[in-house]
């Protein structure tokens, strides 16, 4: 009895000492490709059309013409946008989901300069007050959850949430006040008459503004985050408050200006769209982007460079399913579906970049070894 | 930065795979993309998409070819849509809320290549875009058929004896009006309902009740419930839920005399007693046309209205609880309306603020949605969506003597 020895287990899961990246190329890249052909076997499955139509439909959709690649980028842009404004809070573990609230303060608070003060000041004079009352209004919507976080220690993931649906029904109250009996507020300038504060085009492009802003403030994060002392603060905090402390960083501080940037990118990207992309406002502006965001933001581990490739992929296989979807008269919930199957892959993949998995002979003899190695630190 | 690449490479693979696809195979042929307010499970959307799908059957276009957006609100997106149809390869897009048609506007003035038609909207005439066009049936005049069958019920209700004190105010039996929004569209709509009853029982007042929502079932039962309260023995209805026949259904059941006359479909599955009848639409009858011009690459015109005289407008099959003899009342003014010898809007059989009307204005060329031009009261009638006078949405918006609005 006591000679026999425990059996070791078939296989193992042990966390990697370090991240690998060959490991980490090869798990994202089969993520990908795994989710792809899943994806594309229930897109033939439930639209009973022929690979063909639905790789080329898949695959087509955001590129296959100016206007659908102009589509495409407009979306990847402002997702992007979005993230980049949620990074830095979430860098700090300060888990702003009020994106949407945010976004939707700064394109009312732009709408609100539109159509009060029309033509009574050039576009020069209008396009900045716009601009920066958005950010203001969007920013201090973002600093009221921190202020309470600093002062009384309130719970930052509610308190922004529940100022989503406040910003909601804002919105719908300046809305409907404007309509008065018509069913819709319809576009600002079909309403006042004017067109002042529209962002024109830029390179001949319509959301030419939209996608050059989301780049430079990408371009800017990635320096904030990595390159600069408040994006050390911000990376102290989020790992340790004592820490923090302890080094003499004043958090109180850095939480609320970290707080008011990431509501005050939000409110950019409300801006944005009011005045560059929809030129309407209401309690559908911004989509479900404020949400879907902040997966972007997780998957992108914050990096403002890995965050673009994920919301080009993420818009890429949206755009795709909703093609297939027009092609088969399907519902548009299966474009979710689709996103959420590139979701499901691409985390579960983090699991094969941190644990490995060790088999028994393996580890009796080469990988056993190898990781004692490891562990022996030769 | 491992991740960065990963995706990257993951990307590139895509790419790769998507270069040997190349284009939609089916992008030559006609395609039609159609933007609704709400699906199936809504009648006045489902009059919409029976009359589209009837119409492509009817022109050999199939079914893959039509692109549908269900559930699209009166706000962005609907431009999201539109943009989406555009890039799907729709060259004719349809749209079928009222609140659609400025979204719908902002798409077609980038789009000149794409037709764009904005069902029941009214500002085609003033923006002069030539791919943005207006389309509505003169279902005005299937309202004022379905007042005329109200009107025989409340006669008979009156010589039977059944009606309550409650059910008259001054010596006038009440009729109750569930209307969505306050605007020309619904306005007309009761109006013309209201001179339907008058045509064969003179001595009514109507309450108009707003709900402000195009389908809300919650909120039409409710007015309709409070319109019943306040002792309305018919209860017409210009929104497009089955919320109002089913509160009248259950009064009705539990004792109190009122009627329902609906909008859009049927109403005897939700009310079999107490539905007289609903003022319907035909849309196939435009849909056909216009899907028709823009499938060859024709123009589809700015503003199209028919009624009776093509079909486009009905009445849905009479209810068990209409008075006798309705049947053959319909058939006579039906014939009238054709004939072009009744006009519904005659201004011998109504008063605002007790004088005859000699002007209304037909046309707002201000965007202050109050109309100051045009004036349509000609040989003794208000020429309501006349496409001559590049109208087809209703236009009527006099508030005429023995309708109160509530709120």
């Amino acid at each position: 009895m006591n000679k026999k020895t425990v059996k070791e287990p078939f296989v193992r899961i042990v966390k990697r000492p370090y991240a690998d990246l060959k490991v980490t190329v090869i798990a994202n890249a089969a993520a990908v490709v795994l989710a792809l052909l899943l994806s594309l076997l229930l897109l033939m499955a439930v639209s009973g059309l022929g690979p063909d139509k639905v790789l080329g439909a898949f695959f087509s959709a955001s590129v296959s013409t100016g206007n659908r690649l102009l589509a495409f980028l407009q979306d990847a842009a402002l997702l992007l946008l979005i993230a980049i404004g949620l990074a830095p809070a979430f860098k700090m573990h300060f888990w702003n989901i009020g994106a949407q609230g945010q976004i939707l303060m700064g394109g009312l608070m732009t709408a609100i300069c539109m159509y009060y003060i029309k033509d009574a000041v050039p576009a020069a004079v209008l396009i900045p007050v716009m601009l920066i009352s958005a950010l203001l209004i969007s920013g201090v919507w973002c600093l009221i959850p921190a202020f309470f976080k600093v002062r009384f220690g309130a719970n930052e993931t509610l308190f922004t949430l529940m100022l989503n649906y406040v910003a909601i029904q804002i919105v719908m109250c300046f809305t409907d006040t404007w309509k008065g009996t018509k069913s819709a507020f319809g576009v600002i300038d079909r309403f006042t008459g004017s067109a002042n504060g529209y962002l024109g085009r830029l390179f001949g492009i319509d959301i030419g503004w939209t996608l050059l802003i989301s780049m430079l403030l990408t371009v800017l994060m990635f320096i904030y985050l990595s390159r600069t002392k408040h994006g050390y603060e911000i990376a102290v905090v989020g790992e340790s408050l004592n820490t923090a402390r302890y080094a003499g960083i004043n958090d109180r501080k850095v939480i609320l200006r970290t707080a008011f940037i990431s509501g005050a990118i939000c409110g950019l990207a409300g801006f944005l769209y009011v005045s560059n992309v929809s030129h309407t406002i209401s309690a559908a502006t911004g989509g479900n982007f404020g949400f879907t965001a902040i997966i972007v933001a997780w998957l992108g581990a914050f990096n403002p460079a890995v965050m673009t490739v994920i919301s080009l992929l993420l818009t890429f296989v949206s755009k795709g399913a909703g093609d297939v979807r027009n092609l088969a008269g399907l519902d548009s919930s299966i474009c979710d579906v689709v996103v959420c199957i590139f979701l499901f892959f691409i985390l579960g993949c983090t699991f094969f970049t941190r644990y490995q998995l060790v088999f028994r002979h393996k580890a009796d003899k080469e990988g056993g070894s190898e990781l004692k190695a490891k562990e022996a630190g030769v | 930065m491992k991740k960065l690449l990963a995706l990257a490479l993951s990307l590139v693979l895509c790419l790769t795979v998507l270069a040997g696809c190349g284009g939609n195979p089916d992008e030559k042929s006609f395609k039609v993309g159609c933007i609704m307010v709400g699906d199936e499970t809504e009648g006045y959307t489902f009059a919409h998409i029976k009359g589209i799908k009837d119409a492509c059957k009817a022109l050999g276009i199939p079914d893959e070819n039509i692109i549908w957006k269900y559930k699209v609100g009166e706000d962005e997106s609907c431009q999201t849509a539109a943009e989406d149809l555009i890039n799907a390869g729709c060259k004719l897009i349809i749209s079928n809320s009222y609140g659609h048609q400025d979204y719908m506007n902002a798409v077609a003035k980038k789009h000149s290549d794409v037709q764009f038609v904005a069902m029941t909207g009214d500002t085609a005439k003033k923006d002069n875009l030539d791919n943005f066009s207006n389309a509505f049936t003169k279902v005005y005049e299937s309202r004022y058929v379905s007042g005329v069958v109200a009107g025989l019920k409340i006669k008979e209700l009156v010589e039977s004896g059944k009606l309550t004190d409650k059910n008259y105010s001054d010596g006038k039996v009440k009729v109750g009006y569930v209307g969505a929004y306050n605007y020309a569209e619904v306005v007309s709509g009761y109006t013309a309902f209201f001179l339907g009853i008058k045509s064969v029982y003179p001595d009514v007042v109507m309450d108009v009740h707003y709900t402000s929502e195009w389908y809300h079932w919650d909120k039409e039962n409710e007015a309709c419930k409070a319109l019943i309260q306040r002792g309305c023995v018919i209860i017409g209805q210009h929104a497009d839920s089955t919320g109002a026949p089913s509160a009248a259904e259950d009064a009705l059941k539990a004792g109190t005399v009122v009627y329902s006359v609906g909008y859009n479909i049927d109403m005897l599955p939700y009310a079999p007693t107490a539905a007289l009848t609903s003022a319907s639409n035909n849309w196939e009858v435009y849909y056909k046309y216009a899907i028709g011009l823009a499938k060859e690459g024709k123009d589809v015109p700015t503003n199209w209205a028919e009624g009776y005289e093509t079909g486009a407008v009905g009445i849905t099959d009479l209810g068990k609880s209409v008075a006798p003899g309705t049947a053959e009342k319909v058939a006579e003014v039906i014939a009238a309306i054709k004939a072009g010898t009744l006009h519904v809007f005659d201004t011998n059989t109504f008063t605002v603020n007790g004088q005859k009307v000699t002007v209304a204005y037909a046309t707002d060329t201000n965007g202050d949605w109050v109309n100051d031009a045009d004036n349509a009261i000609k040989d003794g009638y208000y020429h309501e969506s006349d496409v001559t006078m590049n109208q087809s949405a209703p236009s009527f918006s006099l508030r005429i003597d023995g309708i109160t609005e509530l709120n």
